[in-house]
Parts: structure tokens; C-alpha cells; sequence
């Protein structure tokens, strides 16, 4: 009667039962899965009953500390005493099926003494992971030569070694109804936003999906429009941009299995920011900048300008040009429009075929591509010679992007670009770019402008967006994304001008 | 969504139907030099060089004639002979012939002036026969040759090599609407088979009136422009430097005058009213030049053998102006725009056409050279 | 209606913006002519006219902000229910917008012109009408930021145009400026008014000021964005009077894009196609204030929801634009604009300001009357 009662007050709880009772729920959510392991031993005229899946923990760690004791020690097992006298930690009981279940999954192993209220659990996971290796997506020349991996352990360790500030919270939040998955919000809480931290953290606790497979799924659940070609958040899979970020204010989110963290707020200058340009000199950190800005704006103006000008624009063309491009054209069989197309879908063809293949491979497209086709494409007389130029040059510039995401982004935008200018001339590229800026100027990044600190303008943020000053004058956090603490540092003594010989 | 749909297929229609008829630069004959010749009947022919871009002909380059009442007609009625379309959007050079411009050239700045697609920037010249005649001159010879091309790069280059003024469409409109100057064009005439500018001519108003030779033309540039480098030839009388001469001339003087070879490193003029009564003005000249060729031996170590030069320049100088401004008071035509200076000082501020014609013939001018010889090179 | 309107904190904009939309709602498709008109009344001494015109300009705007000064946070709609009543206020709102909407109109009308002259003769109205509508709509449909916005970045993306002038001032005649101080007072203020349809659009300023966060600061930005919009047009006065000569300056209609007919590069031989296309955002510009206003004014007024106005003016101003074809008729326009606004903007606001002192006073008197 009793027991009854204390089922009914505590009602998920499956404990006490029989081994074999135990056995039999187990294997019965187990179907046809011959990996769980569920041994029975008798010790002192008690039933003990070690399960878990092998794989999934470390055998040696199983049998060397957990059996060995469990087996050797001549005592008469009870659960306090198991936890008292296993040399493991930690341990944790469980007495819910779910829990004892979602835990057996995720490899930890479990020790059941017969008619305990509990079964006692150690975490003896065992997971497979890659060891931390070069970034192959976003390299760079100067800096830390790491990436991120898929282990979330892993990671936080990366981030909490760069990062060593009682400052730093990694709030944990599970995302996904059918199979959870481990997702990190990552900031500083005496710098951070507190409106951006809640408004991430409850775009990810509202998150009603099924699962998420990896950190570029979750930015684009949790992004700000999703009508919009531009990316809104930065993913990265570097850990010194990733704690760069996140100390200076912003907010990082790490997904379990997902080698590429996610930055939030960004903004666009953001995407075109490499971290190599804070490892140089300044000066030479804002030219590669700056080249980074021409570069885009290049790679979008320019097959379209020439579509425009050859289409119907030719009083534009110099003279000495109008020569050189009329003869490339006259063999062309193609209005403009048609052949710039080609050539772009051409190098669309080669990039996408370069990244599928395997890397060697990968090479002798580039140079197949680049070299024997570019070739017989003139020769063949199905585009100018002049155009091959263009579209590469373009290309090539659209690569500079450190962002592969906005890389991308660029080299789509420039298909309608063609067609405007292919339709409007002049005024067609005009209106396409008013038509990106207004753009630009709607999307929000976790509820932030786009094209801070450009518009809403502030000055003071400009060194940190548009070019890079020297780090004496770089003392203020972000103004725009209003962080806690606005000052990094005191303005220096080192700002101060001296006089000559003093 | 019904919205955005609908939204999408207007947007769709518009497009289709909204597109600019192309005009791929293939399709074009870019006409790159245009002679204007006026017929007895009156009608108009023009002679186009226009580019035409084919793959299998590397001869660009096509001239083609058309007659018409009007510039634009006589292109049509040209435009007939080819299977390539017309556009004047990159004509750079007009060349007139001489009946043309003797009868007025305003009615052909007009369409040039009218039309946005014309470039401000293309140069006029005129012909010292026809204009057909110079487009036609080379046909004979280098196939290849790009007749509007050579013909347009012969004037740049004199253009900024200083020797003539600049002769932009622009500058003839301005000189011509500018009621106290007249507009000047270089003249192009053939020598040994090839044209080449040989003259400047002289308009009173729109029309040719006479031409100055290419040595007073430098004159008439130093006035108008601030020089930078130019070459100027000199012929200076031999008697004031006898006594620097070096070594003796063995054969005796057998000529009165040597030459002397200068480049105007840096050339400015001023020009003031100083009498509106009685149509008073000084011209004021500063040259700095340096020497770079004597026909003569002589000896310019000497302080004084440079002064000697500068004022002997500066003679000489001050005649040729004199010569050419009552060259021109003869044709009443006033290239150096002093009617502009007279305008700027009557009180009304205005100048007529008539009132300057009047007055162009009888004005004075005071020319005071100034030369300094800043350099005489690397031998004394 | 209310007098004064509460504007929510995330859509209120900085005061020193207003430097930027002063200049983008006065330079638009006016500056183009500009010169040859202000020319034909003031000669050589134009430059004179339009000093003229800047100081009334300020003082015109030192008046605005007297009246606005009176009222908490009120717009002109409101100040006009405030002191003519509710009929004859919502009349003159109504008025104001119907000239907004006609200034709108022309300003559209006259670009489409000169796309047509100088890029595609044969493109039809209705289409670039289409094209520059498609962009104001996309774009007021983000708000006031996003207007501002758009104000504030095409600044910066079409000022370099002016240092592109270079080339033209080196060809300048200075005799055409002598002899100095030549027209007389009546025909400098007859240049002077020549310039009204140009600097016409600082009206903006009657709706914008309840959006202003720093009221404080906000006259700096203003008096400087009428001199900054009246330097330019001065720059581009006299350039034009040196580049051409008289006579051509009075009959060039496009005096300023023909200031960039002889701009070239070593890239683009024809600077002023390029000056045209780009010209299409300072429009833009203009003309997204202007719409920005309309919708903004007629809710204050109706009720009429934003999102409807847009559409339904967008949709009348391109049907209309697809009947206005003929030149005389865009001039004809033109002038109307300049006739009228001339009335509403430069002489209102100072028939205005007493009425408004005067209601002041008559209500403070009631006050302190009660509390007696």
C-alpha cells in the first residue's frame, strides 16, 4: 500500500524492479538493436545489472574501473555504496526511463543494483572526433592556424583557452523535438548586449523544429529574413575570429557536430573583414580592406557595365577600346546579354565543379577550365576575348571575400544585374544598385542595421568597419551594437603628441 | 501571395515589353570622321569614315558619300550604301571644305549642338579644297590605314604639342557666340600625298574670311593659352652679334639674318584697355625660354650676349604681332577676342556684331615682349 | 486629429540627417536647368541672385522654425487644425499634399525627359515611370529610416560628380563675369526667384520635425544644408556662365549635363551618359521625401493607411506620366510647380508665423485667465 503510494507520488519513476523486468523494458525500446550491452551479475546474492551501449563508451574505461571494482570487491552492493566505492566520477542516478534512455545514448553506462530506487550512472562517454587541424574554408596567411572540429567539447575548449575570463558564459540550451541537439550561446555578460542575448537566446529556446543538422541549418532558422539573398550571420570556422567577436560584445553560438560557429550580430562590413587584417599593420590591414570593398563592388559593376556599353552605350567606349572590342565582338554570334551569361554560367560551372571534386582533381579543373576552354571559347568565336577578361577579373574578385557566404552572394547578385543592364543599359545597373542599397538598408541582423555604422551613422565605429586604425585609437567597443562597456581600454598616454626633443 | 504573384507578372510584362531596341556595337558603322561639302545645287555631301567590325576583313576602316539637304538626310541617303547603321555618337573630327565655310558653317553646328549623342570634345578643321578630297587622299596607298584615325591624332598632337589652339567643338561654339571674338580651324591641305595641316584659317562670324600661316598661328596660341613647352623659330639679324661671333666666318656674311631655335618653357600673356576712347590696348608678353639651336656661332658666356638676345627676340616678336593684328584688321576678323575686353569695359556690357566689325579695324594695340633666356643648354 | 503626434522611440532620427535631407530634397532634376534660367534674368551677376535667394532661404527657414518652436511636437498638419480650425486646416493639409504630389510629378517627368534626350529616345515614359516608381515604393515601404537612409548613403555615392567640374573650369572665360554689379536690383530678385523651383523641397522640414530625437541641434544642420545645396548651385551657375558663352547659356536647356559633355577618361570617353544614370539616385532621393511625405500627410489627415496611398499614388503618378510626352508640356509643368510653390513655401511661412504667435498669446491669456 505504501509502495503504492510512493509510485503514485513519484509516477515516472520505473525503479524498484526486477532485473529482469529491467532487462526486458530495455530491450524492448532496444528492437533489433544488437549493440546494448546489458550484463547481469550476482554478488552476494544480489543481482546487479551493468548495461550500455558498447560503442558508444570507452571499453577499457568500463571494464577497468567500473567492473573490476564492481566484481573484486567482495561488499554487498547497494546504490550509495556503489557510488562511494567506484573510483569513477561522476556519478548520477537516474530513476526515468527517458532520462535513463537519452543518457544511454549519449554513452554513458549504468549500474543497477535489484529493488534499488535508483540505477546509477557514470559517464564513461566515448566519441569519435577529428583532431583540430588548418581551416581549409577561411585560411589565412597570419594567426592561429586552427579550426574548429565537430566536437563540441573540443570547441569549448579551443574557445574557453583564448578566452580566460570568469566573464565568459556558455549557456547550454537543447534544440530539437525528435533528436536534441547540444547548442552553446557563447558571450560575455559583463560587455554583451543584454537585448541581443535575449533575443537570441529566445530565438533559440522558441525553436519548435524536429533537429537541426548543423550550425548553417540553425543561422537560417534563426535569422532575422529569410527572403533575402545576404547572409545575416556570420559562420565561421575559425576560433580566433569566433573570440574575437565574441569579446568584443557580440554573441557566438556553437552547435554540437558543427565545425563552424555562428556570429550574431553582423553586419555587411563584417562579411568582408578577414581577421588577417587585425594581425597586420593597420595601414596595411586597411588597404586589404579597402581592396576587399573595390573588389566587390568590381565584381558586381563590371560584366554588366560591359553589357551595357557594347549593347548601347558605345559613344562610352574610347576610341583606342572601340576598335579592340568591336573586332572581338564582330565574330561573336550572340547579343551581349547572351554571351556574358554564357561565359558567368561558365565559370559558375567551374567553380562548382572545382569545390565537388576531390582536390586534386579539383586543380586540373581550374587550369582544364581556365586555360583550354577560355582558349577554345574565343577561338571558337562563341565570346570576346575582351569579355573572357571581364568575367575573370570579376570573378577572381568575387573570391576575395573572406565570407565563402558572401562570396556567393556577390557572384548571384550579378545574374540580375546582367539582365538590367542587358535590358536598361546604364539606367538598368543605376536602378539595380539603388535597388541593392534600399535593400541593404531593410535587412536586420538580430534586429540590428545591416550597414552599421554607416547608416545609422556613427563615427566613431568607422575605424572598425570601413578601415582599420592603429590599435592606440581602437579604445571603444562597437558604439553601434551599444555593448555594456563601451571602452576597451583608457585612451592611451601613447595617443598624446609630443613636442620635438622633449 | 496572390499579391506578390501579381506583382511578379506585371513586373514580368513590363519587362518584356519594356526593352531598348539594342544597338550592339557589331551592328553599328561608327562614324568616326565626317567631311561636310556643300554641292553647286546646293545640296549637301557628306563623306563618312565610319569602323565597321567584321571578323574576316582586318581593313576597319570604310568611307562612304552620301548627298542630302541636310546633314542628317545626306547620312541617311549614305546610310543606303551600307549594311551597317549609322551613329554619330563618336565622330571625332568635322572637316569642311573651303566653299563651305566660306558660305557659313552655323547651319551644321546646329544639328552638332542639338544632338546629345555628339561629343563636345571632336574636332573641326577645314579643307583647303574639299573634304572629300581629304578623306579620299590616302585611299590609293596603305590599305590599312585608318584615315579618320590619322587625321584626328595629326591635330591632337599638334594640339598638345602647342602649336595650334585647341579647335574643340566647344571652343569654335564658344568663340563663335562670344560676340567680341571669332572662332580660327586649322586647315588641312595635302603635301606629297598625305594631308597635313598647313594653315590656320580665320572666320569672321561662321564664315572663312582668310588664314594665317602656321608660324603666326604660335602667335596667335601664345596670346589665347598659357604655353608650357613649345619650339619657336626666330630669324635674328646678324649685324648686333658680330662682335660675340666665335670664329670668324671665312666666307664672308653672306647672309644678313641666322636662325635660333627656343623652346617656351613657360609663355603667358595679359592683355588691359588702357584708353576705351580711343580703343586702346597693351598686350603684355612674358616668355621664358630656353635655347636650343643657333645656326650661328656665337658666344653666350657672356651676360651681355644674352641680353643682347632677349631684346633682339623681343624685336622681333613684338613685329610679327604687329604684322599679323593688321593682318587681320584687314580680313576685320578678331581671333584674339579683344572685342571681349572692349565689351567687359563699356558700361552696358554689351557688344554687337556690327558695333565690333566697326571698331575691330581700328583699335591699337601696344605689344610689350618679354623674354628671358633661362637657359642656353649644356655648350656656352 | 491631434495637434501634436508621439513618434515611438526606434523610428525618431538624429538631428544632423536633416543636413542631408535638405540637400537631397533641393538638388534634384532643378539644378540641371538652373543656371540657363537664374542666367536669362541676372546675367552675369546670377552669382549675386542666388546669395540673395540663400539668405531668404534662411530666413524663410528661421521662420519655419519659429512657428514649429511654438508647439511641443506638431507638424504643419497639426499647426493648421491648430489655428485655422478643423475644416479650413485639413483643406490647407489637403492643399499642401496636392502640391507635394504635383512637385513629385514634375520632378519625375523631367527626368524621364532627359533620359529620353540624352540616353534612350525611343525608351517610353512609362517604363523608366515604372522603374523610378518600383524603387520609391520599395523604398518607402521600409519607413522614414529607411528613406533617410537611402538619403544619407546616395549623398556620399553622388557628390564626387562635382570634382568631375574640373575639366570645364579650366576652360572658363572670365571675361563673361565682367563687367561686375551690372544687373539691377529688380533683376537680381528676378534671378533670385528664378531659383525658387531649385531650392524648392526644404518644405520637407514642416513634416520631418516631430522625428527629430535632438531638437536642440537641429536648426545647425538645416541652415547648413541650404547653404551646402546653394554652394552647389552656385558652383554650377558659374561654372556654366564661364563655360559657355552668353548666348548659348540662354538657349541650353541642360546646362549643367552639358558641363559634362567634355569630361572624358582614359576608360570612359562620355562622362555625361554616366551623369545621367547617376542622376537617376539624387531623384530618387527627392522624390522618395516627397512620396515619403504624401503617404505620411494623408494618414495624419485620413486615416488613410500608408501602404494604400503608396500604391494608389504611384499608380496615378505613372499613368499620368504616360501622357505627358510633350516638352512644353514638362516645361509648362514645370513652371506651375515653381508658380505655386513659390506661394506655399517662400511667402506662407510668414503669414503663418503671426497667426500662430497670436493664437499663443489668445490661449496663454485664456490659461491664466482660469486660474484666476
Amino acid at each position: 500500500m505504501r509502495r503504492n503510494r510512493n509510485r503514485k507520488t513519484n509516477t515516472d519513476s520505473i525503479f524498484p524492479l526486477k532485473i529482469d523486468e529491467l532487462k526486458k523494458i530495455i530491450k524492448d525500446k532496444f528492437e533489433k538493436n544488437p549493440d546494448l550491452t546489458f550484463n547481469t551479475y550476482e554478488q552476494n546474492n544480489k543481482k546487479i545489472a551493468v548495461f550500455f551501449i558498447s560503442y558508444q563508451t570507452d571499453p577499457d574505461k568500463v571494464e577497468n574501473f567500473l567492473l573490476e571494482p564492481l566484481l573484486k570487491i567482495d561488499k554487498e552492493w547497494t546504490g550509495p555504496t556503489i557510488k562511494n566505492e567506484i573510483p569513477l566520477s561522476p556519478a548520477a542516478t537516474a530513476n526515468k526511463l527517458e532520462d535513463i534512455l537519452r543518457n544511454l545514448i549519449i554513452g554513458e553506462a549504468f549500474v543497477y543494483v535489484e529493488d534499488e530506487d535508483a540505477a546509477i550512472s557514470y559517464a564513461l562517454i566515448h566519441k569519435e572526433k577529428r583532431q583540430v587541424s588548418k581551416p581549409e574554408n577561411e585560411t589565412v596567411v597570419l594567426g592561429p592556424q586552427i579550426a574548429f572540429t565537430e566536437s563540441l567539447i573540443t570547441n569549448l575548449n579551443v574557445v574557453r583557452w583564448s578566452l580566460r575570463s570568469t566573464d565568459l558564459v556558455l549557456e547550454k540550451i537543447l534544440i530539437g523535438k525528435r533528436a536534441p541537439r547540444e547548442v552553446r550561446l557563447i558571450y560575455m555578460k559583463s560587455i554583451a548586449n543584454e537585448t541581443h542575448v535575449n533575443t537570441m537566446r529566445q530565438r533559440l529556446q522558441d525553436l519548435d523544429v524536429d533537429e537541426i543538422e548543423d550550425s548553417n541549418v540553425l543561422s537560417q532558422y534563426i535569422e532575422d529574413s529569410s527572403s533575402t539573398i545576404f547572409p545575416q550571420f556570420y559562420t565561421t570556422e575559425l576560433p580566433d575570429r569566433f573570440c574575437y567577436t565574441v569579446g568584443k560584445g557580440r554573441i557566438g553560438v556553437l552547435v554540437e557536430n558543427s565545425p563552424t560557429g555562428i556570429l550574431a550580430p553582423s553586419t555587411l562590413f563584417s562579411f568582408l573583414e578577414s581577421t588577417e587584417d587585425l594581425y597586420m599593420r593597420w595601414n596595411m590591414g586597411s588597404f586589404l580592406r579597402i581592396l576587399r570593398f573595390v573588389a566587390m563592388f568590381i565584381s558586381v559593376i563590371l560584366t554588366p557595365l560591359y553589357v551595357a556599353a557594347v549593347t548601347y552605350h558605345y559613344e562610352l567606349i574610347p576610341p583606342r577600346e572601340l576598335i579592340t572590342l568591336g573586332q572581338s565582338r564582330a565574330v561573336v554570334p550572340f547579343p551581349p546579354i547572351i554571351e556574358a551569361l554564357i561565359l558567368e554560367f561558365l565559370i559558375e560551372l567551374l567553380r562548382e565543379a572545382g569545390a565537388r571534386l576531390p582536390t586534386k582533381v579539383g586543380q586540373t579543373i581550374g587550369i582544364v577550365g581556365g586555360v583550354i576552354i577560355g582558349q577554345a571559347v574565343v577561338q571558337a568565336g562563341l565570346t570576346s576575348s575582351i569579355l573572357i577578361i571581364v568575367i575573370a577579373m570579376s570573378a577572381l574578385a568575387s573570391f576575395t571575400a573572406p565570407s565563402y557566404l558572401m562570396g556567393t552572394t556577390i557572384r548571384v547578385i550579378r545574374f540580375p544585374m546582367i539582365f538590367l543592364a542587358g535590358m536598361f543599359g546604364l539606367i538598368g545597373i543605376i536602378y539595380g544598385i539603388c535597388f541593392l542599397i534600399i535593400h541593404l538598408l531593410k535587412i536586420k541582423s538580430l534586429g540590428e542595421p545591416y550597414l552599421a555604422p554607416v547608416y545609422p551613422f556613427r563615427w566613431a565605429d568607422l575605424n572598425k568597419a570601413l578601415y582599420r586604425a592603429p590599435y592606440a585609437y581602437q579604445y571603444k567597443r562597437f558604439l553601434s551594437f551599444r555593448p555594456k562597456d563601451l571602452l576597451r581600454f583608457k585612451k592611451r598616454e601613447a595617443i598624446k603628441k609630443h613636442d620635438i626633443d622633449e | 501571395m496572390k499579391n506578390t504573384l501579381l506583382g511578379m507578372l506585371v513586373l514580368l510584362m513590363v519587362l518584356l515589353t519594356g526593352c531598348v531596341q539594342p544597338k550592339p556595337i557589331e551592328e553599328l558603322g561608327i562614324i568616326n570622321t565626317r567631311g561636310v561639302d556643300i554641292m553647286e545645287n546646293d545640296k549637301i555631301e557628306t563623306t563618312l569614315v565610319f569602323l565597321k567590325f567584321n571578323s574576316r576583313d582586318q581593313n576597319i576602316s570604310k568611307t562612304i558619300t552620301g548627298v542630302g539637304n541636310t546633314i542628317k538626310n545626306a547620312r541617311n541617303k549614305a546610310n543606303f550604301k551600307s549594311n551597317f547603321q549609322l551613329t554619330p555618337g563618336q565622330i571625332r573630327l568635322e572637316i569642311y571644305g573651303k566653299t563651305t565655310a566660306e558660305k557659313g558653317l552655323l547651319r551644321y553646328l546646329d544639328t552638332l549642338i542639338r544632338d546629345a549623342r555628339v561629343s563636345d570634345t571632336m574636332y573641326l578643321t577645314v579643307s583647303a579644297t574639299t573634304a572629300n578630297e581629304i578623306i579620299t587622299s590616302t585611299q590609293n596607298q596603305e590599305s590599312g590605314m585608318n584615315i579618320g584615325k590619322f587625321l584626328h591624332d595629326l591635330i591632337e598632337r599638334n594640339i598638345k604639342d602647342d602649336t595650334i589652339p585647341r579647335v574643340t567643338l566647344q571652343d569654335f561654339v564658344h568663340m563663335f557666340y562670344d560676340k567680341g571674338q571669332d572662332p580660327y580651324l586649322p586647315i588641312l591641305s595635302i603635301k606629297d600625298d598625305a594631308p597635313a595641316i598647313t594653315a590656320m584659317a580665320i572666320f569672321q562670324g561662321d564664315k572663312l574670311v582668310g588664314q594665317i600661316s602656321l608660324d603666326e598661328t604660335l602667335l596667335l596660341n601664345l596670346y589665347n593659352k598659357t604655353f608650357n613647352v613649345a619650339p619657336l623659330e626666330i630669324s635674328l639679324p646678324q649685324k648686333p652679334f658680330d662682335k660675340f661671333q666665335r670664329k670668324s666666318n671665312q666666307d664672308g656674311h653672306a647672309e644678313d639674318n641666322f636662325y635660333i631655335v627656343m623652346t617656351v618653357i613657360n609663355g603667358e600673356s595679359k592683355t588691359k584697355m588702357v584708353d576705351v576712347q580711343n580703343l586702346k590696348f597693351q598686350t603684355n608678353i612674358n616668355l621664358d625660354v630656353s635655347l636650343l639651336e643657333l645656326t650661328e656661332d656665337i658666344n653666350i658666356k657672356n651676360p651681355k650676349v644674352i641680353k643682347l638676345f632677349e631684346k633682339e627676340i623681343e624685336k622681333d616678336i613684338k613685329q610679327q604681332y604687329e604684322k599679323l593684328l593688321s593682318k587681320l584688321q584687314e580680313m576685320n576678323a578678331d581671333p584674339f577676342g579683344y572685342g571681349n575686353i572692349y565689351r567687359t569695359k563699356k558700361p552696358s556690357g554689351n557688344l554687337t556684331d556690327s558695333d565690333w566689325r566697326d571698331k575691330f579695324p581700328t583699335i591699337k594695340v601696344d605689344f610689350k615682349v618679354n623674354v628671358r633666356i633661362l637657359h642656353h643648354g649644356t655648350t656656352p | 486629429m491631434d495637434v501634436n503626434v508621439t513618434i515611438k522611440e526606434n523610428i525618431r532620427i538624429r538631428a544632423f540627417y536633416l543636413f542631408f535631407i535638405i540637400v537631397s530634397i533641393q538638388i534634384g532634376v532643378g539644378l540641371l536647368g538652373a543656371p540657363m534660367y537664374i542666367f536669362t534674368e541676372a546675367r552675369q551677376d546670377s552669382w549675386i541672385s542666388i546669395i540673395i535667394a540663400l539668405v531668404y532661404l534662411l530666413l524663410v527657414l528661421f521662420v519655419m522654425f519659429r512657428i514649429l518652436n511654438q508647439y511641443e511636437n506638431a507638424d504643419i498638419l497639426g499647426i493648421q487644425v491648430d489655428v485655422f480650425g478643423k475644416w479650413i486646416g485639413k483643406a490647407l493639409g489637403t492643399l499642401y499634399i496636392v502640391h507635394i504630389t504635383i512637385a513629385l510629378l514634375s520632378v519625375l517627368v523631367t527626368y524621364i525627359e532627359v533620359v529620353q534626350i540624352f540616353i534612350f529616345p525611343e525608351l517610353s515614359s512609362l517604363i523608366i515611370g515604372f522603374l523610378l516608381l518600383s524603387l520609391i515604393i520599395y523604398g518607402v515601404l521600409g519607413g522614414i529610416r529607411v528613406v533617410i537612409g537611402i538619403v544619407f548613403i546616395i549623398f556620399f555615392l553622388t557628390h564626387w560628380l562635382l570634382f568631375l567640374l574640373y575639366e570645364p573650369v579650366m576652360r572658363m572665360d572670365m571675361t563673361h563675369f565682367q563687367p561686375m554689379f551690372h544687373a539691377s536690383i529688380i533683376e537680381l530678385f528676378k534671378g533670385a526667384k528664378a531659383t525658387s523651383y531649385t531650392f524648392m523641397g526644404f518644405e520637407i522640414l514642416f513634416f520631418l520635425y516631430p522625428f527629430i530625437q535632438n531638437k536642440g541641434k537641429a536648426k545647425f544642420p538645416v541652415y547648413l544644408g541650404a547653404c551646402w545645396s546653394a554652394g552647389i548651385v552656385l558652383i554650377n551657375t558659374v561654372i556654366a556662365i564661364g563655360y559657355f558663352s552668353p548666348h548659348q547659356l540662354e538657349h541650353l536647356e541642360w546646362s549643367v549635363l552639358s558641363l559634362y559633355k567634355i569630361v572624358t577618361f582614359p576608360f570612359v570617353e562620355r562622362f555625361d551618359y554616366i551623369f545621367v544614370a547617376v542622376w537617376m539616385m539624387v531623384v530618387l532621393t527627392t522624390m522618395m521625401l516627397l512620396m515619403w511625405a504624401i503617404t505620411y500627410g494623408l494618414k495624419r489627415l485620413y486615416k488613410i493607411p500608408q501602404k494604400t496611398t503608396l500604391y494608389l499614388t504611384s499608380f496615378i503618378l505613372l499613368v499620368i506620366c504616360g501622357f505627358i510626352s510633350y516638352h512644353y508640356l514638362v516645361i509648362a509643368l514645370t513652371d506651375q510647380v515653381a508658380r505655386i510653390g513659390f506661394w506655399i513655401t517662400y511667402v506662407y511661412p510668414f503669414l503663418l508665423l503671426p497667426l500662430v504667435l497670436l493664437k499663443k498669446r489668445f490661449r496663454k491669456n485664456k490659461k491664466g485667465s482660469e486660474g484666476k
